[in-house]
Parts: structure tokens; C-alpha cells; sequence
């Protein structure tokens, strides 16, 4: 049993290291697939974020990647907001939790539509991009 | 026109594009408050997704670069995540027991899911991600 569990974790932290949300992966895979309640498996999301957080950061401190400035700003009244949050999460039923957490998935996943869609526009216009300055490239050539 | 005339109207542009600055500085920084909050709240209620939202927070609004805004989004959730999780411990809805081979599964994840990104970045694998996030989504909902 505790090799699916790492197999669960293995998953979603793939998805993690290549930058997307591995956490949003990991809470509907634990619920769908192992039946565990949603609050525990929130409490371990949460968990198994931190030591990854902290390596990541190490590197990525050492190559200066951190805007030390905006992330306090963003910081201050995150902590606060996140304390109530975890407090109000405690008095809620797990059904309506989990139910919330599927609408927030929706949401999640019709913005990683519109990224999509922004990434592979931005794609196409520089495709266009390289095509024009090749034109060009050959037309003074032939100038010259 | 005079030599002064120019150097006036030099100056009052000058104090056009401070204050202009002043009041972008000042707008921005009660946004990142409260993208801050919005975030925060996201992540102590669900627990975990304010990494999805703080990355294009910091892209589109504040006009950080992707590498940049993946690493500040980190340094940003470590705190809130550390903190939520304390909440959640006295919760009680914590299983330290499935927590421990979780987290050996999601250290080995991250690291060859950061390998994976040097090879390859496609289109593809978010597409994929998107779809199951909206298949798990409506499972849930069910």
C-alpha cells in the first residue's frame, strides 16, 4: 500500500518540479483514487510542499531568481489571510469542502485554458515573426 | 522660445512622470497586498493551489519574468504554507503516517519533474494537465 502512496506523490511532484500546481494534482488524486477524506489530504498536500519549497528556494537564492521586495509585500497579509482560511477550513464538513474544491478545480482549469491558448497565440505571432525577419533577410541579401 | 521657458516646461515634465511613478509605485503595492490576501486565503482554505494563482499574479500584474515569478511564488508560499499547516495540526486532520511516504514520492517527483523541464517544455503536457484538472473537477463535483 505504501508504495501507491509513494506512487501518488511521485506523480504530482513531477508535475510540481516542471512549475505547474502539483499540489492541485496531488488533493484529487489522494480523494478520487484512496478515498481519504479531504481535510487529510489537504494536511498532507501542505506537508509535502515544504521540504521541496525549501530546496527549490536554496537554488534559487543562490541564482538571485527572488524578488525579495514584492514577496514580503505579497507575504504580510498572506500569512494572516491563510490562518483564516486553515481555521475556517477546520469548521467546515469535508462534503463541502470537497465540493468547493471542485469548483475551485474548474476555475483552476479554465485559466490554464486561457493560458494555453495565450502561450500558443504568442507561438504562432513569433512564428510570423521569424518568417518576416527571413524575408527580409533574404531580400537585402539579394540587394547587397 | 526662451531658454527658461524650456528649461520650465522641462521641469514640470519632470514632476508629470514622478508623480506618475509615485502613484504606480503606490497602486501596485496595495495590489501585491492584496493579491498577498487572496492568495493566502486560497491556500489556507483548500490547501495548496495559491502557487496556480501567485504565478500569473506576479506575470500579468506586476510584470516579473517567468523565472522570476516561479521562484518569488515559492518564496511566497513557504510562510503561508508553514503556517496553514500548524492550523491544520490543531485541526487534527493530519495523517503524519501517509504524510511521510507522500512526501518521499513528491521530493523524487520534483526532482526528475525539474529534469524533465530541461528536456523538454511543451504545449502538450499543459494541455494534459488541464484536462485532468477539469476531469478531477467535475469528478469531485459528482
Amino acid at each position: 500500500m505504501f508504495l501507491l502512496y509513494i506512487l501518488a506523490g511521485v506523480i504530482s511532484g513531477i508535475i510540481a518540479g516542471m512549475g505547474m500546481g502539483g499540489g492541485t494534482l496531488l488533493i484529487p488524486i489522494l480523494t478520487i483514487f484512496y478515498g481519504i477524506a479531504q481535510k487529510t489530504a489537504q494536511g498532507v498536500n501542505l506537508l509535502a510542499f515544504i521540504p521541496m519549497a525549501i530546496v527549490a528556494l536554496i537554488i534559487h537564492f543562490k541564482n538571485k531568481l527572488v524578488d525579495v521586495k514584492s514577496g514580503l509585500q505579497l507575504i504580510i497579509f498572506g500569512v494572516v489571510f491563510s490562518i483564516g482560511g486553515a481555521i475556517l477550513a477546520n469548521y467546515i464538513s469535508n462534503g463541502l469542502l470537497r465540493t468547493l474544491f471542485s469548483i475551485f478545480l474548474l476555475f483552476i482549469g479554465f485559466f490554464q485554458l486561457l493560458h494555453i491558448i495565450h502561450s500558443i497565440y504568442l507561438m504562432k505571432i513569433n512564428k510570423n515573426k521569424n518568417d518576416v525577419l527571413k524575408y527580409y533577410s533574404i531580400k537585402y541579401s539579394n540587394i547587397e | 522660445m526662451t531658454n527658461s521657458n524650456k528649461i520650465l516646461i522641462k521641469k514640470t515634465n519632470l514632476i508629470k512622470i514622478k508623480t506618475q511613478k509615485c502613484n504606480n509605485k503606490k497602486s501596485e503595492c496595495f495590489l501585491k497586498l492584496m493579491l498577498g490576501a487572496l492568495i493566502g486565503f486560497i491556500n489556507g482554505f483548500w490547501g495548496g493551489g495559491g502557487g496556480m494563482i501567485c504565478v500569473p499574479a506576479l506575470t500579468f500584474c506586476c510584470a516579473k519574468k517567468d523565472k522570476v515569478a516561479h521562484a518569488t511564488a515559492l518564496f511566497v508560499m513557504l510562510p503561508i504554507s508553514i503556517v496553514s499547516f500548524i492550523v491544520y495540526c490543531f485541526g487534527k486532520s493530519i495523517d503524519l503516517n501517509l504524510s511521510i511516504f507522500i512526501t518521499i514520492g513528491f521530493i523524487i517527483g520534483g526532482i526528475v519533474g525539474a529534469l524533465l523541464l530541461k528536456i523538454m517544455k511543451s504545449v502538450w503536457v499543459e494541455i494534459i494537465f488541464c484536462l485532468v484538472i477539469f476531469a478531477c473537477g467535475i469528478r469531485m463535483l459528482i
